[in-house]
């Protein structure tokens, strides 16, 4: 044994280090951390507690509440303003619209008037959502996505639109 | 010369070189742990699809309220599930939480008992381990079919123990 050592000492080689278990051991780990992860960017929406007595109660400003609703309806969108419905009288303010042969929401109508509401109250981050119990998780999100990041505060109201 | 080099190739034995090998392997590792780093949440199930939003706010650490198995998986019962366990069953044919598992018609009975339960162990870690205790901090990992009707089911029955920092899991891109 010290012979060998000495042999290749005298032939000058420097001895390398065995890696060879250290690389099974992290090639492993990585097996495992891939197999873990989804390896998709997860963030999140923050949103604020529903309210089961309505919208609140006015406060005492001398400036008029906004009180912006949305409401999700089966055919499209309908918007409550300082108390006020926008809506059209022979249907939603923004109806469904004609896509790939499907009817969706009109989210860059919505984006836009809320652009214009924002206009008038730019101090106003809130928006209330209402809708109907049907509604899909992903319209609600996309609903959130079109009033940011203009009115990023999201409560949620458990009334049902019928 | 042609001799020489040959007789000298087949007397030293061929080495491969590992540490090339080495450096990839171990990039790769220092980038699936950053990643694991930046997400606390992790997603494995595949009946959950979650939605794509703008939003680029990242997830912290949290008690998750996870909503699974909506529409696609018809076979599949729509489960409610907090931190990994199963808590509620939802009616497949209409998704919706049963009546009868709903007090006030909006908080599920089974889940605001487990939320009360993990509530009750956050407030006592708080005095043991420094940098602990109960936030009040929920987020909701829900399938991009869920309807709103058992969101806000959900929301209200964490609202109901305690929970009133809500967030929703969503995938982020680019707007």
């Amino acid at each position: 044994m010290r012979g060998r050592f000495r042999d290749r000492e005298s032939l000058g080689e420097v001895p390398e280090p065995e890696i060879l278990p250290m690389m099974n051991i992290l090639f492993m780990l990585v097996m495992v951390l891939m197999g873990m992860s989804a390896f998709l960017p997860i963030g999140v929406i923050s949103i604020q507690a529903p309210q089961l007595s309505g919208a609140g109660a006015p406060v005492a400003d001398s400036r008029p509440e906004l009180n912006l609703t949305i409401m999700i309806l089966k055919t499209g969108f309908n918007l409550s303003v300082a108390g006020s419905m926008l809506k059209c009288e022979d249907g939603p303010l923004f109806p469904k619209i004609q896509k790939d042969s499907q009817l969706v929401y009109n989210f860059a109508a919505l984006r836009a008037k809320l652009t214009e509401i924002k206009a008038q109250y730019p101090q106003d981050k809130r928006i209330i959502l209402m809708a109907d119990p049907n509604t899909i998780y992903e319209d609600i999100t996309r609903v959130m996505d079109a009033a940011r990041p203009m009115f990023d505060e999201v409560a949620f109201v458990p009334g049902m639109i019928q | 010369m042609m001799r020489r080099i040959r007789r000298r190739a087949q007397d030293k034995p061929y080495v491969v070189s590992l540490t090339s090998l080495m450096d990839i392997v171990t990039n790769i590792l220092v980038y699936t742990i950053k990643i694991f780093a930046v997400s606390p949440i992790v997603v494995q199930d595949p009946s959950v699809e979650l939605p794509k939003s703008s939003s680029q706010k990242d997830a912290e650490e949290s008690v998750v309220v996870m909503v699974t198995g909506m529409r696609r998986q018809v076979n599949e019962t729509p489960t409610i599930v907090v931190d990994g366990r199963e808590v509620e069953r939802l009616d497949p044919k209409t998704y919706r939480v049963p009546e009868s598992a709903k007090n006030n018609g909006y908080v599920i009975n089974k889940l605001k008992q487990e939320l009360l339960s993990i509530k009750a162990n956050q407030k006592e870690s708080a005095g043991l381990i420094k940098g602990s205790g109960f936030t009040g901090h929920v987020v909701i990992v829900a399938d991009r079919y869920t309807p709103y009707r058992v969101l806000v089911d959900v929301l209200v029955t964490c609202g109901d123990a305690g929970f009133g920092n809500f967030e929703f899991a969503v995938i982020k891109q680019e707007a």
